[in-house]
Protein backbone atom coordinates (compact mmCIF):
# COMPACT_ATOMS: atom_id res chain seq x y z
CA UNK A 1 0.00 0.00 0.00
CA UNK A 2 1.39 3.36 -1.00
CA UNK A 3 2.26 5.38 2.03
CA UNK A 4 3.21 8.78 0.89
CA UNK A 5 1.70 8.74 -2.54
CA UNK A 6 0.86 12.25 -3.55
CA UNK A 7 0.72 11.61 -7.26
CA UNK A 8 -2.02 12.23 -9.75
CA UNK A 9 -4.38 9.87 -8.07
CA UNK A 10 -4.00 11.54 -4.72
CA UNK A 11 -4.88 14.83 -6.31
CA UNK A 12 -7.80 13.35 -8.13
CA UNK A 13 -9.23 11.81 -5.04
CA UNK A 14 -8.39 14.71 -2.78
CA UNK A 15 -11.65 16.21 -1.64
CA UNK A 16 -10.37 19.73 -1.29
CA UNK A 17 -12.98 21.32 -3.60
CA UNK A 18 -15.62 20.68 -0.98
CA UNK A 19 -13.94 23.10 1.33
CA UNK A 20 -14.46 25.92 -1.07
CA UNK A 21 -12.09 27.08 -3.75
CA UNK A 22 -12.05 30.54 -2.22
CA UNK A 23 -9.84 29.42 0.62
CA UNK A 24 -6.43 30.97 0.76
CA UNK A 25 -5.14 29.79 4.09
CA UNK A 26 -2.11 27.68 4.57
CA UNK A 27 -0.96 27.70 0.98
CA UNK A 28 2.80 27.46 0.99
CA UNK A 29 3.23 28.50 4.57
CA UNK A 30 5.63 25.69 5.03
CA UNK A 31 4.01 24.41 8.17
CA UNK A 32 4.35 20.68 8.08
CA UNK A 33 1.45 19.65 10.21
CA UNK A 34 -0.82 20.41 13.06
CA UNK A 35 0.94 20.65 16.41
CA UNK A 36 4.13 19.43 14.83
CA UNK A 37 2.70 16.02 14.07
CA UNK A 38 3.63 14.92 10.60
CA UNK A 39 1.41 12.76 8.45
CA UNK A 40 4.00 10.05 8.49
CA UNK A 41 3.68 9.42 12.18
CA UNK A 42 -0.06 9.02 11.74
CA UNK A 43 -0.84 10.32 15.18
CA UNK A 44 -4.02 8.89 16.53
CA UNK A 45 -5.23 12.11 17.91
CA UNK A 46 -8.72 11.10 17.04
CA UNK A 47 -8.34 7.90 18.99
CA UNK A 48 -7.04 8.96 22.33
CA UNK A 49 -7.96 6.72 25.23
CA UNK A 50 -11.54 7.26 26.21
CA UNK A 51 -12.16 10.03 28.64
CA UNK A 52 -15.89 9.83 28.47
CA UNK A 53 -18.23 7.57 30.35
CA UNK A 54 -17.02 4.01 30.19
CA UNK A 55 -19.58 1.25 29.93
CA UNK A 56 -20.72 -0.27 33.15
CA UNK A 57 -18.64 -3.40 32.79
CA UNK A 58 -16.52 -5.60 30.61
CA UNK A 59 -15.50 -3.15 27.93
CA UNK A 60 -12.36 -5.15 27.25
CA UNK A 61 -13.85 -8.05 25.39
CA UNK A 62 -16.02 -5.89 23.20
CA UNK A 63 -13.03 -4.25 21.59
CA UNK A 64 -11.85 -7.22 19.60
CA UNK A 65 -11.50 -6.40 15.94
CA UNK A 66 -13.54 -8.35 13.44
CA UNK A 67 -11.18 -10.23 11.15
CA UNK A 68 -13.44 -10.44 8.11
CA UNK A 69 -11.88 -9.24 4.88
CA UNK A 70 -13.72 -7.03 2.43
CA UNK A 71 -12.71 -5.78 -0.94
CA UNK A 72 -12.19 -2.04 -0.66
CA UNK A 73 -14.56 0.05 -2.74
CA UNK A 74 -12.22 2.98 -3.29
CA UNK A 75 -8.50 3.49 -3.38
CA UNK A 76 -7.40 6.68 -1.74
CA UNK A 77 -3.91 7.98 -1.30
CA UNK A 78 -2.69 9.60 1.87
CA UNK A 79 -3.18 13.33 1.73
CA UNK A 80 -1.25 16.06 3.42
CA UNK A 81 -2.75 16.99 6.74
CA UNK A 82 -4.23 20.48 6.51
CA UNK A 83 -6.09 21.80 9.53
CA UNK A 84 -6.59 25.34 8.26
CA UNK A 85 -4.81 26.51 11.39
CA UNK A 86 -1.41 26.76 9.79
CA UNK A 87 0.14 30.11 10.58
CA UNK A 88 -1.95 30.61 13.68
CA UNK A 89 -0.93 30.77 17.29
CA UNK A 90 -3.07 29.23 20.04
CA UNK A 91 -3.70 31.87 22.70
CA UNK A 92 -6.13 29.89 24.82
CA UNK A 93 -7.33 26.29 24.96
CA UNK A 94 -10.23 25.07 27.11
CA UNK A 95 -12.21 21.87 27.36
CA UNK A 96 -15.80 22.90 26.91
CA UNK A 97 -19.26 21.85 25.97
CA UNK A 98 -21.00 23.99 23.40
CA UNK A 99 -24.74 24.51 22.99
CA UNK A 100 -26.67 26.44 20.38
CA UNK A 101 -30.04 28.00 20.99
CA UNK A 102 -32.70 26.55 18.75
CA UNK A 103 -35.17 29.30 18.01
CA UNK A 104 -37.86 26.96 16.73
CA UNK A 105 -38.12 24.99 19.94
CA UNK A 106 -36.86 27.75 22.24
CA UNK A 107 -34.37 25.28 23.71
CA UNK A 108 -30.65 24.87 24.03
CA UNK A 109 -29.28 21.98 22.01
CA UNK A 110 -25.92 20.40 22.37
CA UNK A 111 -23.55 21.29 19.60
CA UNK A 112 -20.37 19.57 20.63
CA UNK A 113 -17.77 18.75 23.23
CA UNK A 114 -14.08 19.34 22.78
CA UNK A 115 -11.40 22.00 22.99
CA UNK A 116 -12.42 25.57 22.34
CA UNK A 117 -9.45 27.68 21.32
CA UNK A 118 -8.59 31.26 20.50
CA UNK A 119 -6.27 31.43 17.51
CA UNK A 120 -4.28 34.43 16.40
CA UNK A 121 -3.35 34.72 12.75
CA UNK A 122 0.28 35.53 12.10
CA UNK A 123 -0.82 37.17 8.85
CA UNK A 124 -3.56 39.53 9.92
CA UNK A 125 -2.89 39.57 13.66
CA UNK A 126 -6.58 38.93 14.27
CA UNK A 127 -8.09 36.36 16.59
CA UNK A 128 -10.77 33.79 15.92
CA UNK A 129 -12.54 31.24 18.10
CA UNK A 130 -12.44 27.64 16.92
CA UNK A 131 -13.94 24.56 18.47
CA UNK A 132 -13.60 21.01 17.20
CA UNK A 133 -15.58 18.00 18.25
CA UNK A 134 -13.34 15.56 20.07
CA UNK A 135 -12.45 12.36 18.19
CA UNK A 136 -14.04 13.28 14.85
CA UNK A 137 -12.33 16.72 14.85
CA UNK A 138 -15.28 18.23 13.05
CA UNK A 139 -15.74 21.97 13.39
CA UNK A 140 -18.48 22.98 15.81
CA UNK A 141 -17.76 26.71 16.13
CA UNK A 142 -15.59 28.97 14.00
CA UNK A 143 -15.97 32.73 14.19
CA UNK A 144 -14.07 35.96 14.38
CA UNK A 145 -13.99 37.28 17.93
CA UNK A 146 -16.21 40.27 17.38
CA UNK A 147 -15.48 43.37 19.49
CA UNK A 148 -18.56 44.36 21.44
CA UNK A 149 -19.77 40.81 22.00
CA UNK A 150 -21.59 40.60 25.31
CA UNK A 151 -20.80 37.55 27.43
CA UNK A 152 -23.77 36.85 29.62
CA UNK A 153 -23.67 34.37 32.47
CA UNK A 154 -26.14 31.54 32.10
CA UNK A 155 -28.70 31.75 34.88
CA UNK A 156 -28.48 28.04 35.63
CA UNK A 157 -24.72 27.72 35.67
CA UNK A 158 -21.86 29.95 36.78
CA UNK A 159 -19.64 27.87 34.56
CA UNK A 160 -21.36 28.90 31.35
CA UNK A 161 -21.33 31.97 29.09
CA UNK A 162 -23.98 32.90 26.57
CA UNK A 163 -23.40 35.25 23.63
CA UNK A 164 -24.65 36.01 20.17
CA UNK A 165 -22.39 35.84 17.16
CA UNK A 166 -22.27 35.10 13.46
CA UNK A 167 -20.74 31.66 13.09
CA UNK A 168 -18.99 30.06 10.14
CA UNK A 169 -18.66 26.43 11.27
CA UNK A 170 -20.73 25.09 8.39
CA UNK A 171 -18.90 27.33 5.93
CA UNK A 172 -21.78 29.71 5.63
CA UNK A 173 -22.57 32.61 7.91
CA UNK A 174 -25.24 31.90 10.47
CA UNK A 175 -26.39 34.10 13.33
CA UNK A 176 -26.19 31.98 16.45
CA UNK A 177 -26.74 32.15 20.16
CA UNK A 178 -24.00 30.05 21.70
CA UNK A 179 -23.41 28.83 25.21
CA UNK A 180 -20.01 27.53 26.29
CA UNK A 181 -19.90 25.57 29.52
CA UNK A 182 -16.62 24.81 31.30
CA UNK A 183 -15.36 22.33 33.87
CA UNK A 184 -15.22 24.87 36.70
CA UNK A 185 -16.07 28.45 37.57
CA UNK A 186 -12.36 29.27 37.49
CA UNK A 187 -12.00 27.95 33.97
CA UNK A 188 -15.08 29.87 32.89
CA UNK A 189 -13.59 33.06 34.32
CA UNK A 190 -10.28 32.42 32.59
CA UNK A 191 -12.06 31.93 29.31
CA UNK A 192 -13.93 35.19 29.74
CA UNK A 193 -10.69 37.04 30.40
CA UNK A 194 -9.11 35.59 27.27
CA UNK A 195 -12.19 36.30 25.20
CA UNK A 196 -12.30 39.92 26.35
CA UNK A 197 -8.61 40.38 25.66
CA UNK A 198 -9.19 38.98 22.17
CA UNK A 199 -12.07 41.41 21.60
CA UNK A 200 -9.91 44.36 22.64
CA UNK A 201 -7.12 43.11 20.41
CA UNK A 202 -9.40 42.67 17.41
CA UNK A 203 -10.94 46.08 18.02
CA UNK A 204 -7.50 47.66 17.66
CA UNK A 205 -6.68 45.55 14.65
CA UNK A 206 -9.91 46.57 12.91
CA UNK A 207 -9.28 50.22 13.69
CA UNK A 208 -5.80 49.90 12.21
CA UNK A 209 -7.34 48.37 9.08
CA UNK A 210 -9.69 51.28 8.76
CA UNK A 211 -6.89 53.79 9.10
CA UNK A 212 -5.12 52.11 6.26
CA UNK A 213 -8.37 52.36 4.35
CA UNK A 214 -8.01 48.82 3.20
CA UNK A 215 -10.59 46.14 3.20
CA UNK A 216 -9.47 42.83 4.63
CA UNK A 217 -8.28 40.00 2.40
CA UNK A 218 -10.20 39.13 -0.75
CA UNK A 219 -11.54 35.95 0.77
CA UNK A 220 -13.21 37.68 3.66
CA UNK A 221 -14.56 40.36 1.38
CA UNK A 222 -16.23 37.70 -0.70
CA UNK A 223 -17.66 36.10 2.37
CA UNK A 224 -18.66 39.45 3.82
CA UNK A 225 -20.67 40.19 0.72
CA UNK A 226 -22.39 36.89 0.95
CA UNK A 227 -23.06 37.54 4.59
CA UNK A 228 -24.42 40.94 3.85
CA UNK A 229 -26.89 39.40 1.49
CA UNK A 230 -28.01 37.00 4.18
CA UNK A 231 -28.39 39.74 6.71
CA UNK A 232 -30.11 41.95 4.25
CA UNK A 233 -32.79 39.39 3.62
CA UNK A 234 -33.19 38.84 7.34
CA UNK A 235 -33.40 42.54 7.99
CA UNK A 236 -35.91 42.81 5.20
CA UNK A 237 -37.98 40.10 6.77
CA UNK A 238 -37.91 41.97 10.03
CA UNK A 239 -38.72 45.22 8.33
CA UNK A 240 -41.60 43.43 6.71
CA UNK A 241 -42.95 42.62 10.12
CA UNK A 242 -42.53 46.17 11.33
CA UNK A 243 -44.51 46.75 8.24
CA UNK A 244 -46.82 49.40 7.05
CA UNK A 245 -45.89 52.13 9.52
CA UNK A 246 -42.56 52.83 7.91
CA UNK A 247 -43.91 52.53 4.43
CA UNK A 248 -46.68 55.01 5.03
CA UNK A 249 -44.19 57.46 6.52
CA UNK A 250 -42.13 57.22 3.41
CA UNK A 251 -45.21 57.78 1.35
CA UNK A 252 -45.92 60.92 3.30
CA UNK A 253 -42.47 62.22 2.64
CA UNK A 254 -42.59 61.47 -1.02
CA UNK A 255 -45.96 63.12 -1.41
CA UNK A 256 -44.62 66.21 0.33
CA UNK A 257 -41.62 66.34 -1.88
CA UNK B 1 -16.99 -1.47 -9.58
CA UNK B 2 -18.39 1.97 -10.20
CA UNK B 3 -21.82 2.32 -8.68
CA UNK B 4 -24.09 5.25 -9.31
CA UNK B 5 -23.61 8.12 -6.89
CA UNK B 6 -20.26 7.00 -5.67
CA UNK B 7 -18.78 10.46 -5.42
CA UNK B 8 -20.31 13.79 -4.56
CA UNK B 9 -20.25 16.52 -7.22
CA UNK B 10 -17.11 17.79 -5.48
CA UNK B 11 -15.42 14.47 -6.02
CA UNK B 12 -15.65 13.22 -2.44
CA UNK B 13 -16.05 9.44 -2.24
CA UNK B 14 -19.53 8.66 -0.95
CA UNK B 15 -20.91 5.43 0.46
CA UNK B 16 -24.42 4.26 1.09
CA UNK B 17 -24.73 3.22 4.71
CA UNK B 18 -27.85 1.38 5.81
CA UNK B 19 -28.84 1.85 9.45
CA UNK B 20 -31.29 -0.74 10.80
CA UNK B 21 -32.53 -2.10 14.11
CA UNK B 22 -35.64 -2.15 16.27
CA UNK B 23 -37.62 1.01 16.97
CA UNK B 24 -36.36 3.11 19.87
CA UNK B 25 -32.81 1.74 19.89
CA UNK B 26 -31.44 5.19 19.07
CA UNK B 27 -30.67 5.15 15.36
CA UNK B 28 -31.99 8.63 14.62
CA UNK B 29 -30.48 10.09 17.78
CA UNK B 30 -27.12 8.59 16.82
CA UNK B 31 -27.29 10.15 13.36
CA UNK B 32 -28.34 13.54 14.74
CA UNK B 33 -25.53 13.42 17.25
CA UNK B 34 -23.04 13.22 14.42
CA UNK B 35 -24.89 15.67 12.21
CA UNK B 36 -25.52 18.63 14.52
CA UNK B 37 -24.04 17.54 17.84
CA UNK B 38 -27.39 17.52 19.56
CA UNK B 39 -28.69 14.72 21.74
CA UNK B 40 -32.38 14.24 21.03
CA UNK B 41 -34.24 12.81 24.00
CA UNK B 42 -37.71 12.87 22.54
CA UNK B 43 -38.74 9.73 20.73
CA UNK B 44 -40.35 10.31 17.39
CA UNK B 45 -40.43 7.18 15.30
CA UNK B 46 -38.88 7.46 11.86
CA UNK B 47 -41.36 6.94 9.06
CA UNK B 48 -39.93 5.00 6.14
CA UNK B 49 -36.43 6.35 5.81
CA UNK B 50 -34.44 9.55 6.26
CA UNK B 51 -31.19 10.01 4.38
CA UNK B 52 -28.46 12.20 5.86
CA UNK B 53 -24.96 12.91 4.60
CA UNK B 54 -22.33 12.39 7.28
CA UNK B 55 -18.89 13.74 6.45
CA UNK B 56 -15.57 12.74 7.94
CA UNK B 57 -12.08 13.96 7.27
CA UNK B 58 -9.42 11.25 7.26
CA UNK B 59 -5.73 10.94 6.53
CA UNK B 60 -6.85 9.77 3.09
CA UNK B 61 -9.10 12.73 2.49
CA UNK B 62 -12.73 13.49 3.01
CA UNK B 63 -15.40 10.76 2.99
CA UNK B 64 -19.15 10.94 2.98
CA UNK B 65 -21.59 8.35 4.27
CA UNK B 66 -25.10 8.73 2.95
CA UNK B 67 -26.75 7.36 6.00
CA UNK B 68 -30.11 5.69 5.34
CA UNK B 69 -31.77 5.93 8.72
CA UNK B 70 -34.62 3.44 8.37
CA UNK B 71 -37.77 3.01 10.42
CA UNK B 72 -37.38 0.48 13.21
CA UNK B 73 -41.05 0.16 13.92
CA UNK B 74 -42.77 -2.31 11.68
CA UNK B 75 -45.86 -0.20 11.14
CA UNK B 76 -43.75 2.65 9.76
CA UNK B 77 -41.46 0.41 7.74
CA UNK B 78 -42.29 1.83 4.32
CA UNK B 79 -40.35 0.00 1.63
CA UNK B 80 -38.35 -1.95 4.24
CA UNK B 81 -35.62 -3.90 2.50
CA UNK B 82 -36.33 -1.81 -0.59
CA UNK B 83 -34.13 0.77 1.11
CA UNK B 84 -31.21 -1.63 1.33
CA UNK B 85 -30.45 -1.89 -2.38
CA UNK B 86 -26.90 -0.83 -3.28
CA UNK B 87 -26.05 -0.51 0.39
CA UNK B 88 -22.27 -0.57 0.71
CA UNK B 89 -22.02 -0.86 4.47
CA UNK B 90 -24.39 -1.11 7.39
CA UNK B 91 -24.95 -0.60 11.08
CA UNK B 92 -27.34 -2.83 13.01
CA UNK B 93 -28.35 -1.16 16.26
CA UNK B 94 -29.83 -2.67 19.38
CA UNK B 95 -30.47 -1.30 22.84
CA UNK B 96 -28.54 -2.93 25.69
CA UNK B 97 -31.39 -2.06 28.04
CA UNK B 98 -33.86 -4.14 26.04
CA UNK B 99 -33.31 -7.86 25.43
CA UNK B 100 -35.90 -8.01 22.71
CA UNK B 101 -33.99 -5.57 20.53
CA UNK B 102 -30.96 -7.88 20.70
CA UNK B 103 -33.10 -10.93 19.97
CA UNK B 104 -34.25 -9.28 16.77
CA UNK B 105 -30.74 -8.62 15.51
CA UNK B 106 -30.56 -11.90 13.50
CA UNK B 107 -33.71 -10.94 11.60
CA UNK B 108 -32.33 -7.52 10.68
CA UNK B 109 -29.07 -9.15 9.67
CA UNK B 110 -30.77 -11.80 7.53
CA UNK B 111 -32.93 -9.26 5.69
CA UNK B 112 -29.95 -7.02 5.13
CA UNK B 113 -27.74 -9.80 3.78
CA UNK B 114 -30.41 -10.95 1.35
CA UNK B 115 -30.09 -7.63 -0.41
CA UNK B 116 -26.51 -6.62 0.31
CA UNK B 117 -24.18 -9.56 0.29
CA UNK B 118 -20.71 -9.33 1.75
CA UNK B 119 -20.74 -5.75 2.96
CA UNK B 120 -18.99 -4.63 6.14
CA UNK B 121 -21.45 -4.42 9.01
CA UNK B 122 -21.11 -3.06 12.52
CA UNK B 123 -23.32 -4.30 15.30
CA UNK B 124 -23.87 -1.53 17.84
CA UNK B 125 -25.11 -2.01 21.38
CA UNK B 126 -26.38 1.45 22.24
CA UNK B 127 -27.23 3.11 25.58
CA UNK B 128 -24.34 1.58 27.53
CA UNK B 129 -24.43 4.67 29.74
CA UNK B 130 -27.60 3.31 31.37
CA UNK B 131 -26.79 1.73 34.73
CA UNK B 132 -29.26 -1.13 34.61
CA UNK B 133 -28.51 -2.81 31.32
CA UNK B 134 -30.26 -6.00 30.30
CA UNK B 135 -27.87 -7.30 27.66
CA UNK B 136 -24.43 -7.86 29.18
CA UNK B 137 -21.31 -7.79 27.03
CA UNK B 138 -20.85 -11.56 27.49
CA UNK B 139 -24.29 -12.22 26.10
CA UNK B 140 -23.50 -10.46 22.85
CA UNK B 141 -22.20 -13.21 20.60
CA UNK B 142 -24.06 -12.85 17.34
CA UNK B 143 -21.30 -10.84 15.69
CA UNK B 144 -18.78 -13.66 16.12
CA UNK B 145 -20.79 -16.13 14.08
CA UNK B 146 -21.51 -13.67 11.34
CA UNK B 147 -18.23 -11.82 11.05
CA UNK B 148 -19.56 -8.49 12.20
CA UNK B 149 -17.67 -5.86 14.07
CA UNK B 150 -19.20 -5.12 17.47
CA UNK B 151 -19.08 -1.83 19.36
CA UNK B 152 -20.70 -0.82 22.59
CA UNK B 153 -21.73 2.78 22.19
CA UNK B 154 -23.62 5.56 23.86
CA UNK B 155 -25.11 8.31 21.76
CA UNK B 156 -25.75 10.10 25.03
CA UNK B 157 -22.23 10.12 26.46
CA UNK B 158 -20.47 9.89 23.07
CA UNK B 159 -18.77 6.69 24.24
CA UNK B 160 -17.27 5.00 21.15
CA UNK B 161 -19.64 7.00 19.00
CA UNK B 162 -17.08 7.47 16.23
CA UNK B 163 -15.97 3.83 16.15
CA UNK B 164 -18.65 2.41 13.84
CA UNK B 165 -17.78 4.96 11.16
CA UNK B 166 -14.08 4.46 11.66
CA UNK B 167 -14.40 0.70 11.20
CA UNK B 168 -16.56 1.04 8.09
CA UNK B 169 -14.28 3.67 6.57
CA UNK B 170 -11.25 1.42 7.15
CA UNK B 171 -12.93 -1.46 5.36
CA UNK B 172 -14.30 0.59 2.47
CA UNK B 173 -10.95 2.24 1.86
CA UNK B 174 -8.89 -0.83 2.69
CA UNK B 175 -6.64 0.83 5.23
CA UNK B 176 -6.63 -0.69 8.72
CA UNK B 177 -4.82 2.38 10.02
CA UNK B 178 -7.14 4.99 8.57
CA UNK B 179 -7.88 7.67 11.14
CA UNK B 180 -9.76 10.91 11.46
CA UNK B 181 -7.87 14.17 11.08
CA UNK B 182 -8.90 17.79 11.44
CA UNK B 183 -11.62 19.09 9.21
CA UNK B 184 -10.15 22.14 7.47
CA UNK B 185 -11.08 25.26 9.40
CA UNK B 186 -11.61 28.02 6.86
CA UNK B 187 -10.92 31.54 7.96
CA UNK B 188 -14.19 33.06 9.15
CA UNK B 189 -15.10 36.46 7.72
CA UNK B 190 -14.63 39.51 9.90
CA UNK B 191 -18.28 40.28 10.19
CA UNK B 192 -19.75 43.73 9.97
CA UNK B 193 -22.31 44.15 12.66
CA UNK B 194 -25.81 44.64 11.39
CA UNK B 195 -27.51 46.73 14.03
CA UNK B 196 -31.02 45.48 13.38
CA UNK B 197 -30.03 41.88 13.64
CA UNK B 198 -27.70 42.51 16.53
CA UNK B 199 -30.46 44.22 18.50
CA UNK B 200 -32.74 41.29 17.81
CA UNK B 201 -30.18 38.83 19.10
CA UNK B 202 -29.21 40.87 22.12
CA UNK B 203 -32.83 40.81 23.10
CA UNK B 204 -33.01 37.06 22.74
CA UNK B 205 -29.79 36.71 24.70
CA UNK B 206 -31.49 37.29 28.03
CA UNK B 207 -34.23 34.76 27.33
CA UNK B 208 -31.70 32.23 26.18
CA UNK B 209 -29.56 32.77 29.26
CA UNK B 210 -32.59 31.89 31.36
CA UNK B 211 -33.47 28.75 29.42
CA UNK B 212 -32.06 25.62 31.07
CA UNK B 213 -29.24 23.65 29.45
CA UNK B 214 -30.15 20.06 28.60
CA UNK B 215 -27.52 18.51 30.87
CA UNK B 216 -26.18 21.30 33.03
CA UNK B 217 -25.56 19.00 35.99
CA UNK B 218 -23.17 16.73 34.11
CA UNK B 219 -19.55 17.50 34.82
CA UNK B 220 -17.11 18.28 32.10
CA UNK B 221 -13.92 16.30 32.61
CA UNK B 222 -10.75 18.18 31.68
Amino acid sequence: MAENGKGEEAKASSPSPVFGSASTFGAGTGFGGFKGVSTATSSRQAEKPEDDTPPEEGSGETEEECQAEFRPIVQLEEVERVSGEEGEETLADFKSKLYRFDNDSGEWKERGIGQVRLLKSNDTGKIRLLMRQEKTLKIRANHFVMPGTKLQEHSGSEKAWVYSTVDFADEEQKPELFCFRFSSIERAQEFKKHFEDAMAHNDKALAADEEQGESPGDESTEAAKEKHAVEKSEADELAGKVGEVKVSEEDDKSSQA
Amino acid sequence: MALPGQTTPEGVPAFKLVLVGDGGTGKTTFVKRHLTGEFEKKYEPTIGVEVHPLDFTTNRGKLRFFCWDTAGQEKFGGLRDGYYIHGQCAIIMFDVTSRLTYKNVPTWHRDLCRVCEGIPIVLCGNKVDVKNRQVKPKQVTFHRKKNLQYHEISAKSNYNYEKPFLYLARKLVGDPNLHFVEQVALKPPEVVIDTVQQAQYEQQLQDAANAPLPDEDDDIAE
